[in-house]
């Protein structure tokens, strides 16, 4: 808690957004980086698409899945910085500029959207859950803690191959349960 | 390959096992597709699951707040000494005595504007946005009748009655305006990028998409003037001439266009292109049909074209393309992927 701020001066639409922004900020900035290998200007463009939301409050229906809408509306921000980027890399760096092409090409594809799916986090959290504590606790290192594989090695007193096997088999069980998505 | 794939999603490879995998992917489209699918599978599953803390969240409300306040600023002060403001007077021979006393009316004027602000508010006005998808386009009629017809891609805020100082509307995109006169009362047209239009009764074309790199104002009667107010150097527009802003450079043009209807023939169906360089003609067909265009061979971007279409289809558009040698083509759902003519 941070004690400056009491909690009773908030709006009611400020305390949506608060709950809207705690739930999806690290998300989102997270989803922006995987296409946009670019951690400041994803957190810029995830800023920007709350702001927008923000501003949009009085036409907005809050009924509706308005995760879902900030997603899109990053995804679009998202897609006009990478043709951009991919426009700027020309004749520039050729690699970089075909990363970002095939992440332009997977973020068209309509799988890249599905982290507002509520039913599929659940599909994830249960698949986690059935799965051996040893592995789970290194891929949750890996995914959450943001720990490289030797830095979870040394923390688990395994080898990096094993860390390196948990992990696939992590995310082998994972691939598995969510077919249904993907 | 699969392996390698997985290692690569983990960052566990070198640069040459990546050049690799990004090679294999590009080869056909089944490789993209089970990279596309390997790809968002792993952003999926990796996706972090930790909420803001409280603090930040905190720290967020304050930038809301900051924000209102930012915006409200940006109402009762529009910033005439800083970047460009573009001024439209209907009478083009005083134009320049108009706009210089017409900007000390209304700077004086809106010193008492935040009273105003409380006023419409309890007075509880309703705000409406209207926006056209790629693929649509559509017309709307303003509270004052003024009427503006949107091309794809726009959208146009305003208020269900106009009050305070300016008929005062929010506007990206490209739109034909036919703004009623009103000298006393001008239109204020904000955009995106922070600059302003001010109109009091004129006809004009505007082209101000976000992702594009000028913006255009294509007067066709009346006239323009514009501010540069750090060189403090006033240009002028008369009817039929068309002003082009580089975005990156911040340089105006003024062309004298031989033919208005490549600018405005949009209105009426037609899309043409006039020299129009690759980038923007793709640009334009996004947002013309309403899909996606990928660009596979960055060669293309270079080529330019001088084409008019009125009733074609997307397809029959990029097969003229075809037939002319300019670029090779396949369309696949909502996406259409180009490549180099010369690449089969």
């Amino acid at each position: 808690m941070s004690g400056n701020i009491s909690r009773v001066d908030y709006t009611s639409d400020e305390l949506f957004f608060r709950g809207l922004y705690k739930e999806y900020f690290h998300k989102a900035v997270y989803y922006a980086n995987q296409y946009l290998n670019d951690y400041e200007a994803s957190k810029e463009i995830v800023q920007e698409a709350f702001l927008t939301l923000w501003e949009r409050r009085e036409v907005l229906d809050f009924n509706q899945n308005i995760g879902a809408y900030l997603i899109k509306t990053i995804k679009n921000k998202c897609l006009n910085e990478l043709r951009d980027n991919i426009n700027k890399l020309q004749n520039v760096d050729s690699q970089k500029q075909t990363d970002l092409i095939l992440n332009q090409r997977s973020l068209l594809d309509n799988t890249s959207s599905l982290i507002e799916n509520k039913e599929l986090s659940l599909q994830i959290k249960r698949t986690l859950e059935n799965m051996p504590e040893k592995m789970r606790d290194v891929f949750i290192m890996n995914r959450d803690l943001e720990l490289t594989y030797p830095q979870i090695a040394a923390k688990e007193g395994v080898s990096i191959k094993t860390v390196e096997y948990r992990i696939s088999k992590a995310l082998a069980m994972l691939r598995k349960n969510l077919a249904e998505w993907l | 390959m699969e392996k390698l794939i997985i290692k690569y999603f983990a960052g566990e490879v070198t640069a040459e096992e990546a050049k690799r995998v990004r090679e294999w992917a590009l080869e056909s489209d089944e490789n993209m597709e089970i990279f596309v699918k390997e790809k968002n599978l792993r952003v999926v599953t990796m996706m972090p699951d930790i909420e803001a803390s409280d603090s930040e969240a905190d720290a967020f409300i304050n930038l809301l707040r900051e924000h209102d306040k930012k915006l409200q600023i940006n109402i009762t002060k529009p910033n005439y000494l800083r970047g460009w403001f573009i001024a439209v007077a209907s009478v083009a021979a005083v134009a320049l005595i108009i706009l210089s006393i017409s900007l000390s009316v209304f700077s004086n004027k809106n010193k008492n504007l935040n009273n105003q602000l409380v006023f419409i508010a309890s007075q509880q006005l309703s705000y409406h946005e209207n926006s056209t998808p790629y693929g649509v386009k559509g017309k709307v009629i303003l509270p004052d009748s003024s009427v503006v017809y949107l091309n794809s891609g726009s959208s146009i805020y305003y208020p269900s009655k106009f009050l305070g100082e300016n008929r005062e509307v929010e506007f990206s995109g490209e739109g034909y305006f036919e703004v009623k006169e009103n000298s006393a009362f001008p239109m204020k047209i904000l955009l995106k990028n922070g600059m302003s239009v001010y109109v009091k009764g004129t006809t004009f074309n505007l082209s101000s998409y976000e992702n594009d790199k000028s913006l255009s104002l294509l007067l066709i009667s009346g006239s323009v003037s514009m501010l540069d107010s750090k060189s403090n150097e006033l240009v002028k527009l008369l009817p039929k001439q068309k002003l082009l802003l580089d975005k990156t450079t911040s340089k105006i043009s003024i062309i004298r266009p031989e033919d208005i209807q490549p600018t405005v023939g949009w209105k009426k169906g037609w899309l043409i292109f006039d020299e129009t360089s690759m980038p923007d003609i793709l640009k334009r067909l996004e947002r013309w049909y309403g899909v996606n265009v990928v660009v596979k061979d960055s060669s293309v971007m270079t080529k330019t074209l001088t084409a008019k279409f009125r009733e074609e289809s997307l397809s029959q558009v990029l097969e003229l393309m075809h037939r002319i040698s300019l670029i090779d083509y396949t369309i696949k759902d909502s996406t259409a992927t180009i490549s180099s003519f010369f690449s089969r």
